[in-house]
């Protein structure tokens, strides 16, 4: 062994021991400094209610707004304020400030009677009647929607069923198939291995437990070690620190999902491949992907674990909308939202693209 | 999973008794110790593939710094270690885990339902019966109020 070599070896030990001993000291002070970790601050007001689910309107920041609003369908799981998790990292106020009217539906927290809802109840009453309240208070024909994760799956289901009334359709890694190589969700979801009758069977609604450690375990190198390593590496930098927190918080406040719904979803989306092959049915309507003909953007995280670019890829490759326009970012499932590159180059282009697609006047009266 | 072995947890699940809350202990057991033998056997086998793995090319020169060893060893690790649980082996095992756990949850489920119904108390099933009911009285409720409204505006149209 080179000499050289060794006193590099022991320069660096002593190096790393120094910033081990800095971060650690900085660890134990964490408990006793003031952290800012809100969410969702952006200022927002309820406008409709019905049972669990708010309607909430986002106060505009520009002078004038587009004329189409936009409704954001968020999943049934985890809570929505992850669009919102801080002012220079969030959707919401980054489409509020490209003069988007911007609404958003807070699911809440399923009851247990709730366990009874099908995906029907949530498509066709639920989003219908936050579409319908938003029709009559902004008196417009038409709005667009925006659907993130399991949301973006229900939004493209409700476009199918009620084209006239969708504007644009953004979907964000929206699962619509996980029967072609789509990784290991795909794979522990399998009728083979996965009996979804028999978990809502059990629980009734899926407990958020369940959903928890099945989305960590997709990478639990990752998510349950080097993720906590990151953080003590950056132990010293508030930034990080409190941006960490507040996605541990978002992480650590899940909701459970309605028993039917999720029973549905999984069987008909995920086992029997019904989205993509274009052959679904909700509430005995048939969901026929050739009608969504408006424009449509489709992102996928090209490092997303969760819903991997092949999982949406055949919605995208199916629509026959001629004003399509398919966005592969390099990032993970949570990282669409919330990374620091999503927000210098994503959001304020699909700001635009929204913004330029929501001119049209479609006011019902004058 | 044998014949016997998922008849006692279908009839644990229907009327459990304490012979088959042991049998089905042991079964949890089992089922502990067949995911923890799969997690460890993916371990094992990401392990053994990391060397080669993490042996940078030729022209590189070895990270001198620990965080830098880190780097390579965890993104090697992840990625190995998610191959390895991404097979049919892994799938059954955690499926099968799956199913006993929710099988000794039904028949815990059965068995608080008898004792509240000993104690002349709701159990769950009378109240899963009238959220049934009373979702299906919610949905009627909410055609109801369409139709309505529908009919207002024809009202409305009809008188301008």
């Amino acid at each position: 062994m080179k000499p050289e070599w060794l006193l590099a070896v022991q320069e660096e030990h002593l190096d790393y021991s120094q910033r081990f001993v800095k971060r650690m000291h900085q660890a134990l002070q964490l408990p006793l400094e003031p952290l800012q970790i809100e969410v969702g601050q952006t200022p927002s007001h309820v406008v409709y209610t019905e049972n669990q689910l708010q309607l909430l309107h986002y106060t505009p920041r520009t002078e004038q707004q587009h004329p189409v609003p936009l409704l954001i369908v968020y999943a049934l799981i985890n809570r929505p304020y992850i669009l919102d998790l801080q002012p220079d990292r969030s959707v919401i106020a980054t489409l509020l400030d490209r003069g988007v009217n911007v609404y958003l539906i807070d699911w809440g927290r399923p009851g247990e009677a709730d366990k009874f809802l099908t995906l029907n109840d949530y498509i066709s009453r639920y989003i219908d009647n936050c579409l319908e309240a938003i029709r009559e208070r902004e008196d417009v024909e038409q709005v667009s929607l925006l659907g993130y994760c399991m949301g973006g799956t229900m939004s493209i289901l409700y476009t199918a069923l009620y084209p006239d009334k969708v504007k644009n359709l953004l979907t964000m890694a929206a699962p619509v198939t996980y029967n072609r190589g789509t990784g290991l969700l795909g794979l522990w979801s399998d009728p083979y291995y996965f009996n979804v009758d028999k978990l809502v069977d059990t629980f009734g609604n899926v407990p958020v437990e369940f959903l928890d450690v099945s989305f960590r375990m997709v990478n639990p190198v990752l998510i349950l070690f080097d993720r906590y390593v990151q953080f003590f590496r950056n132990v010293e930098n508030r930034e990080f620190v409190e941006n960490f927190l507040r996605v541990e918080r978002w992480g650590n406040e899940g909701v459970p999902v309605a028993g039917e719904a999720f029973q549905e979803f999984i069987k008909t989306i995920f086992q029997s491949d019904e989205l993509a092959r274009n052959q679904m049915r909700l509430g005995g309507r048939r969901i026929d992907l050739k009608k969504i003909t408006m424009p449509t953007l489709t992102l996928v995280g090209l490092h997303d674990h969760l819903v991997p670019p092949q999982a949406t890829l055949p919605f995208h490759n199916a629509i026959p909308s001629t004003d399509k326009e398919l966005v592969v970012f390099p990032a993970g499932h949570i990282g669409l939202s919330i990374s620091k590159k999503a927000h210098s180059e994503l959001w304020p282009k699909i700001g635009t693209w929204l913004a330029k697609r929501s001119q049209s006047h479609n006011r019902n009266k004058g | 999973m044998s014949r016997s072995k998922q008849g006692s947890q279908k009839q644990f699940a229907q009327n459990p008794n304490a012979s088959d809350l042991s049998q089905l202990f042991q079964r949890s057991l089992e089922a502990h110790r067949k995911l923890y033998e799969t997690w460890l056997e993916a371990t094992r086998d990401s392990l053994e593939k990391l060397q080669g793995a993490v042996a940078p090319a030729k022209a590189e020169p070895p990270p001198l710094s620990y965080e830098g060893l880190y780097d390579l060893w965890i993104n090697a690790y992840a990625k190995l270690f998610t191959e390895a649980m991404n097979t049919p082996l892994f799938a059954a095992t955690i499926g099968q885990y799956l199913d006993t756990m929710l099988e000794i949850k039904k028949g815990l489920n059965h068995s608080t339902g008898k004792t509240l119904k000993a104690l002349g108390l709701p159990t769950r099933g009378d109240l899963d019966e009238i959220y049934e009911r009373l979702i299906a009285i919610d949905r009627r409720l909410q055609e109801l109020t369409k139709q309505v409204k529908g009919l207002a505006q024809k009202i409305k149209n009809l008188r301008e």
